[in-house]
């Protein structure tokens, strides 16, 4: 799995104004029933809000990965979005969050899931691609710097 | 986290307070300025005047962003509609609402998956009437709650003069009931908590709490203090809701008798109660507490709206010779005056309700809280997720386990199953883990630590 098959230019949103972590997952939840008839508002929502309920999804150093499986997904999905102004996510490390990366995936293949979220938590711990995403001013550039990295495709392979 | 508080009542002014100490941002909304300025000169909270089922209201109260909405206004109605517009116009995530009329909560379906969006019903009288009766199933219990839908009980005791272990060390504990297993979860002496080793040598007057299976408290109690008889002849003093609640739930297996002085509401008790003796008479006058048979009672209960009223009724009951008097004690500076005196347990409403409430603040999949010793203590009932790499629990021993100071693991419920805490016990993923956390400072780490990590999926 790259990052190039989770995510697109749709599926990315650059310098989101105004949200706490409620507003944030309820912004989400909206993007991705938009984007696929087959998910329902409320369902993500709820679903990513359990998730939350168990631990923070917060990585420190200002990233979280919010994430849920779900029954009526049929293929993992991303969402990666910036933040205008960082919100306060529960961090180990207590600092504030302004970059998101949002992975929804489906019931099946358990293992095959937990292994692509760790390799994105790798990739969102290198200070490198961090750096990259922080960097872009456009939501083009923030896309193209989130898929073109080199640290990326070395963690696919 | 962000809360939203309907009703600077009571319970809700309680609340406010409660919540407010800890990491929350709180708004409560009132109709009445007055008391929201009271409120908001004692403790740092945001105040909203106005209407707290009006869409605008609750806008204007930050409702976009809040994590929880607590409907504890005077009126179910306001409640269940302020629950309903939070989840339509907000999707508010937890919605609590307080609930008396049974009327609207025999009916679980007006509150199912798709009827009116309230996640958690309160009932505080509901929650005041259990505490009650599981203090009359313990007799010489100051404190009885319930875990894993009752299988594991949490209890304090005073140990007594006479008492089998007092100068032993609590491990004779098991050496005096080897059928019986428990753990002794903190001991207050003078008023100061102390942590219990196996070598802690128990004294006259300590207060212990300790966990253990149901049907084995009677045993524990035993040896920790005195063994008293089950009670058979009790006195409710006050038949409103609460009275009315106990008096019915009592009735078949205990001799019941519930003083009211309204000659309206004495009318309505008789035709509803079936074997209660309900005596139309005052529980401040002597000689109707002596026309009751007070020196034959086991234990007398005032449970009035009046505290005043209630702590006289209960300090004349007690001279005139009732063997215990439990009392109904809203403001908590009263508690601190009487309990432990004339008064054997002073009961609070308010404290019965934050516990509850508080199960849906703590971080964690958490079950229950009980909040203890005028919430300076938590009594936690969490389930343990994920494996070794993504839990700080799960796979280690409860040795292992890197608790917070003064916190230990009572007990652990696996598949239902009771496992009493010991060293080399170790937590499973889906068990239930019962903790008694002796300074609520401590709660965070203890959330922290029930908390899987970032990449559990």
């Amino acid at each position: 799995m790259r990052m190039r098959d989770l995510l697109t230019p749709e599926t990315t949103f650059f310098q989101v104004e105004g949200a706490n972590k409620k507003k944030l997952l309820e912004f989400i939840a909206e993007r991705l029933a938009e984007l696929n008839p087959e998910l329902e508002v409320d369902t993500v929502f709820d679903a990513l809000l359990a998730r939350e309920r168990l631990g923070t999804t917060a990585l420190g150093e200002g990233i979280a990965l919010p994430h849920c499986r779900l029954g009526c997904c049929t293929q993992p999905r991303g969402l990666l979005l910036t933040l205008k102004d960082p919100i306060e996510f529960d961090a180990q490390d207590n600092q504030a969050v302004d970059v998101i990366f949002m992975l929804l995936v489906p019931d099946s293949d358990p293992e095959e899931h937990l292994n692509t979220l760790s390799r994105i938590a790798a990739l969102f711990s290198q200070a490198e691609y961090r750096d990259a995403l922080r960097a872009a001013n456009t939501k083009d550039a923030l896309y193209r710097a989130a898929i073109n990295s080199s640290i990326e495709l070395e963690l696919a392979s | 986290m962000k809360i939203i508080i309907l009703g600077a009542g009571q319970v809700g002014s309680a609340v406010a307070e409660n919540l407010s100490s800890e990491k929350n941002d709180i708004t409560v909304i009132d109709l009445d300025a007055e008391r929201l300025r009271e409120l908001s000169d004692r403790i740092d909270i945001g105040t909203i005047v106005g209407h707290g089922s009006y869409p605008n209201i609750l806008a204007e109260a930050g409702a976009e962003e809040a994590d929880m909405l607590i409907a504890v206004t005077s009126s179910d109605e306001v409640n269940m509609v302020a629950c309903q517009i939070a989840h339509v116009l907000f999707r508010t995530p937890t919605k609590i609402a307080r609930i008396r009329s049974s009327r609207y909560t025999r009916n679980d379906a007006l509150f199912d998956k798709t009827g009116i969006a309230i996640d958690v019903i309160i009932s505080p009288e509901q929650l005041v009437t259990d505490y009650i009766h599981r203090l009359i199933s313990h007799p010489g219990a100051l404190q009885v709650v319930n875990f894993a839908e009752g299988k594991v009980q949490l209890v304090a005791v005073k140990a007594l003069h006479g008492g089998p272990l007092i100068g032993k060390r609590l491990s004779d504990l098991r050496e005096h009931i080897p059928s019986v297993d428990t753990r002794v979860a903190a001991i207050y002496r003078r008023s100061r908590a102390i942590v219990p080793t196996g070598s802690t040598i128990i004294e006259v007057d300590d207060e212990i709490f300790f966990v253990a299976e149901r049907n084995h408290i009677r045993a524990v109690m035993s040896e920790l203090g005195r063994l008293e008889s089950h009670y058979k002849r009790i006195i409710l003093a006050g038949g409103g809701n609460v009275g009315y609640r106990l008096a019915a739930e009592l009735e078949q297996r205990y001799n019941v008798k519930i003083i009211e002085h309204n000659a309206k509401r004495t009318q309505w008790l008789s035709e509803n109660l079936d074997r209660a003796l309900v005596l139309q008479s005052s529980a401040t006058d002597r000689d109707d507490l002596l026309r009751a048979n007070i020196e034959n009672t086991d234990v007398f209960i005032a449970l009035t709206n009046d505290d005043e009223a209630n702590i006289m009724s209960s300090l004349l009951a007690k001279r005139l010779g009732a063997r215990k008097v439990m009392t109904l004690i809203t403001n908590p500076a009263y508690v601190d005056l009487v309990q432990g005196h004339d008064i054997d347990i002073a009961i609070s409403p308010q404290q019965a309700t934050i516990g509850q409430l508080l199960t849906h603040v703590r971080r964690g999949d958490i079950v229950s809280v009980h909040s203890l010793r005028r919430g300076a203590a938590e009594a936690i009932e969490a389930i343990a997720h994920g494996d070794e790499r993504s839990s700080k629990v799960v796979g280690r021993t409860v040795d292992e386990i890197d608790l917070p100071e003064g916190t230990t693991i009572g007990a652990i419920v696996r598949q239902g199953n009771v496992i009493i805490s010991h060293g080399h016990i170790e937590i499973l993923s889906g068990d239930r883990v019962i903790l008694f956390v002796v300074d609520k400072r401590h709660i965070t780490n203890v959330e922290k630590l029930f908390q899987v990590n970032a990449t559990f999926l």
